[in-house]
Order: structure tokens, then sequence, then C-alpha cells
């Protein structure tokens, strides 16, 4: 038995605003996850990558019983989302990123003593749990502590605590590791990792390539509600593996520029990083002597300070998904 | 690795309790709601003290401290839920209580339960000021009964709460209507006024307001006249019918909320 099972899962949103008292919201709905399918074997490290408001959120949401499916269905080691949500509950941990999401006036200790009682943990086992939990994630010197003090990082590692406080089977990492900082980022994946190795399933959402390339068993490429490429993180790389990645730095990329380069017959697919100083090209092409003329040319008033070439990362293989899926979409609405 | 067994009615009243005495934690840290819940009951009771004291009657001090009282747990009710409610927005927690196995209800009723017991202290110091300044007689004739009536107050005005953080939980915005019924609580439950003065048809809402109970409760238990056991047990009765509507709504609210995603909206 699949640990999770997906299968032709939809969730649409109806603008709020449009929604009173009185009256039924009438603003168009919103497509946010449409038609996914998946499943997860039991003890499997699962990553779902896409863009913002690709839908990641809302499918580990629907699977940890905070939202409801509009059609299609999801279990749980078995165990219907949308019908059982207490069977569900028992059995899974949830772990949204960012600040929130703590009693900021409780300590540490006090914030997961409050969550182990509503998952009805107590007396010695409680105490025990969560001395294991802030030892695993780092905070038993600061225990004590109210949480209003602790750094981002901190935080994110008593979600972490929070979310394993019932020893879940199944494990929700909704962007984990965003703000935190590399050590932190790091220990995190560790613990992620030996998690799996001791048979929990976990399912990661991440927008870091790196993570999900160091940890996942598969991935799935959610682009605007679907899901547009599943397969190990080796066999989406070979997807890519014809092409050749062109990086140039610039210092006054406008613009023009960009659509230009888009425009050439050779570049597969762009994308680029804006700093404070400089911008980075990242050029998808089949072949690098066919591009790199034009590509230099196009880029000649821009102030090209560095032209490196490389083999295609889990990153590029990512980027050409969602390019071609946004482009394929693009074409369509045409 | 294993589920933890499903915590059954026990596990739920432990949480409960728990939960409760951790949310009174965190509003006993709210110093401007603690004065608001300490000073507003003492308005109220120093100017009807200073209206009926000339008449030097018992009955009529006793009834001006246990309505004043109950003013400010109704008030710390109402307040404490609805910014409670919006605190566990604000804090993004509400997700983290829902997506545990025991009972949304279980959350909310903690949150209900201390802002409650909060009352306690308005009740406390309306006693206090009518026993020190207007020679008031400070133990209540039927003490046991008093203290029954006070807990059984409290625990309904807690169900009160809890079915209005129904609202909260599903209208973001719904902190607005602790306003709205502040007031009309106090008129219907007789705390302003008795409940003879109001119109015929407005009673048979007082008499389904646990609170209207608890205030004739506490009144004949300090006074030693009256039936306050009968009364003890209509508002443990109303109180209770109170916190069953509750929960059958919060089935509803529970599905409408996964229905619309605003769990998680601040």
């Amino acid at each position: 038995m699949a640990a999770v099972e997906v299968e032709n899962l939809t969730r649409s949103y109806t603008a709020a605003r449009s929604a009173s008292l009185f009256t039924k919201a009438r603003g168009e709905a919103r497509q946010a996850v449409k038609g996914i399918s998946f499943d997860i074997g039991e003890g499997e490290l699962f990553g779902l990558l896409g863009p913002n408001g690709a839908g990641k959120s809302t499918t580990i949401k629907i699977l940890a019983t905070l939202l409801l499916p509009t059609s299609g269905r999801a279990r749980v080691l078995g165990h219907d989302v949308a019908t059982e949500p207490t069977a569900v509950r028992r059995r899974i941990g949830y772990v949204a990123g960012g600040d929130r999401g703590l009693y900021e006036r409780l300590s540490a200790r006090d914030n997961l003593r409050y969550f182990a009682e509503l998952h009805g943990i107590t007396g010695p086992r409680q105490r025990r749990r969560i001395a294991e939990l802030l030892e695993l994630v780092d905070l038993t010197d600061r225990s004590d502590d109210k949480v209003e003090g602790f750094s981002r990082g901190m935080r994110q590692r008593l979600h972490i605590a929070r979310g394993m406080l019932n020893e879940p089977r199944v494990l929700f990492l909704d962007e984990p590791t965003i703000g935190l900082d590399p050590q932190a980022a790091r220990d995190l994946r560790a613990t992620a990792a030996a998690l799996s190795a001791q048979g929990t399933t976990v399912l990661l959402t991440t927008h870091y390539m790196h993570e999900a390339d160091e940890l996942c068993a598969r991935i799935g490429v959610i682009v605007e509600g679907r899901l547009v490429a599943l397969d190990t993180p080796a066999a989406l790389k070979k997807g890519v593996s014809d092409r050749t990645v062109i990086t140039v730095e610039v210092r006054d990329l406008t613009d023009r520029h960009e659509a230009e380069v888009r425009a050439l017959g050779e570049v597969l697919s762009l994308a680029v990083t804006r700093g404070p100083a400089t911008q980075v090209l990242e050029v998808q092409c089949a072949d690098t002597g066919d591009a790199m003329p034009g590509l230099l040319g196009v880029l000649g008033s821009a102030a090209v300070s560095r032209v490196d070439t490389r083999e295609p990362s889990l990153e590029d293989a990512y980027v050409a998904l969602v390019s071609r899926s946004r482009a394929a979409r693009a074409e369509a609405d045409r | 690795m294993t589920a933890p067994a499903t915590p059954g009615a026990a596990g739920h009243l432990r949480a409960l309790l728990v939960c409760s005495a951790f949310q009174l934690r965190l509003l006993l840290q709210y110093k401007f709601y603690v004065v608001a819940v300490f000073v507003q009951p003492l308005a109220f009771a120093l100017i009807q003290f200073v209206m009926v004291g000339h008449r030097q009657e018992t009955s009529a001090l006793a009834a001006v401290s246990v309505q004043t009282g109950l003013i400010g747990m109704w008030t710390a009710t109402l307040f404490g839920s609805g910014g409670g409610l919006s605190r566990e927005r604000r804090f993004g927690t509400l997700e983290p209580v829902a997506v545990t196995p025991s009972p949304l209800a279980v959350g909310i009723l903690a949150i209900n339960l201390a802002t409650a017991v909060m009352g306690i202290i308005s009740m406390a110091v309306t006693l206090a000021l009518g026993a020190v300044f207007f020679d008031m007689p400070f133990v209540p004739r039927r003490p046991a009964l008093f203290a029954a009536a006070l807990v059984v107050a409290v625990l309904a005005n807690a169900c009160l709460g809890f079915l209005m953080s129904n609202a909260f939980v599903l209208y973001r915005n719904a902190l607005v209507l602790t306003n709205l019924l502040e007031y009309p609580v106090w008129v219907l439950t007789g705390l302003m006024v008795p409940v003879s003065f109001l119109p015929q048809w407005c009673r048979p809402f007082s008499e389904v307001l646990s609170m209207t109970w608890a205030a004739r409760a506490l009144n004949h238990s300090m006074t030693g006249e009256g039936a306050p056991v009968t009364e003890i047990l209509w508002c443990a009765v109303t109180g209770a019918a109170c916190l069953l509507v509750a929960l059958l709504f919060l089935r509803t609210v529970h599905d409408a909320v996964r229905r619309r995603a605003t769990l998680s909206l601040v």
C-alpha cells in the first residue's frame, strides 16, 4: 500500500473579496490544483517542486486535512483525507515554513507541551519525547526561553520538533528550510533523510533544487496546478542531458536584451537572476558553438563580465520543464 | 512506529484543561486586557454602589456586586474569546491546532474557558469594592452555594463564548461582533436592569441565557434568599445546551473553513 495516494485531485478557490455575510462568493473560481495524481511509497522521501503559486502548498494542505479537495481523492495510509480527517491527523506531522505557527509568549518547551496534549501525548512519555525533540533540533539550551526572542532558524527548528511530536508515519514539510542559515538547513536535511531511512514517509516542497536533488528519491514538478513531470532526479536531469548551459554575467541588462536572447533560435530556455550590481543569465541551448556568437552579439551592449558553460543540473531540468509547460499553455490559450 | 491511541473523552478533557491553563498564562501577559477586566467592572460597580448605597440594603448591595461582576465576566469572555481567536490567526497557530487529532473544539474551548476564568477577577473586584467601601458583607450567606454558582457561571460563560467563537473561526473579521454582543447580553440577562423591566417578548431570551440564572443564583446565595440550587441547575442546563449547539455548529464551521480555506488567513 502506498503511504500517500492522490487521484485526479483538484482544488479551486473563489475570490474572497466577492463574498459577504449575506451573499455567496461570485468571483471567478481559480483552479489552484488541476487534476494531479501521484503515489508516494512508504518510507519514500518525495519532493514536490514548482514556482510560487503552482499549487504545492495547496496539495500539501489537502493531504494534511486542512483543506477539502474540490474533486478527486487523496488517501494517507489508506485513510481518505476528506472524510477521515481524525484518522489521518493521528498519523501525520505537518510543518510549514516561516515565522508563524507558534505561541510567541510561551517557551519552546511549553509550545511543545501544548501540542503534545492535543496529540494525546501525556505524562512521562510527553516529557521524554519533548526532551528528545529539543535535543534533536538543538534547542535544549533555549527550551525555557520565550519563542518571541527566537531567530527564524530557531523557530523553524521548533516547527520541526512540533511536527514530529506524535512520531508521524507521514511527515509533510512545506518549504521547511526557507530562511534557514546554511548550517541549519543542512541539519534539517540530515534529519529528513534520517527519518526517511527509519521508515517515515516524507513529502517535501522546496524551491531549493540542490535540496531536492540531495534528498528526494522522486520528484514531482507542478506548474500552474498541473503535474508536468514525475521521476527520479537523475531521470529528470537526463531529460535535459542533450543541452548545455551557458552562464553569462552582465552589468547592464535591459528588458530588450532579455527579449532578444529569448528570440534567438538556438536558445531553448532562459532564467535571469538580478543582483544588486550584476545580472546572471542562464541560457540552455542544444549546442554551445551555435548559440555563443548570437548570444554574445545580443549581449554586447550589456557589459558582459563573465561567460561559463556547464552540464545541466536539476535546476536546469526544472527550468526547462517550467518553461516548456508555460509555453505549451500559452500556445493552447492562443 | 504506531500512531498514538486516539484520546478518549477523558483525554480531551485533560487536553482542554491543560491548554486552558496555557491560554490563561498567555492572557495574563496581555496587560491591557487584564487592566480592562479589572477596571471595567470597578467603574460600573462604583456608579451603581453610589446610586443604591444610600438604601443600606444588603440585598441591593449584593445585587450590585454580583451583577457588575458578571458584567465584567461577560466582557472578559467575549473580548477575550474574540481577541484570542484573532491572536491565533495572527500567530498562525489555528492551522497547527486544527491538524492535531483532538477535535478543534478542544483548541477553541480552551481559549473560552481561560477568558471566562479571567472573569473571576471581575467578580472579586466588585465584591471587594462593596465590602471595603460600602459595608456590604464580604462573606456570602451560603458560601458553598456561592462558590458552586461561581464555578457554574464561569463554565456557562465559557460555553456562551464558545458559541460566539464559531463566528470568529469562520469569519476573520468577526471581532466586530464583540461590540455588538456585549450590551444586549447585559440587558437580556438582567445585569443592567431587572428582567421584569424588559418587554414581555424579550423575557424568553433572558430565560434561555445561562447568565440570567447565574446572576440569580449568585445573588440569592449572597443574601441567603430564594432557591439558588435550582438556579445553579438551570444555569448548568442552559450552559450545557449552549455547549451542545456550539459543538453542532462547529462541525459545520470546521467543514466550511476546510472548504473556504480561511483558517490560515489573518
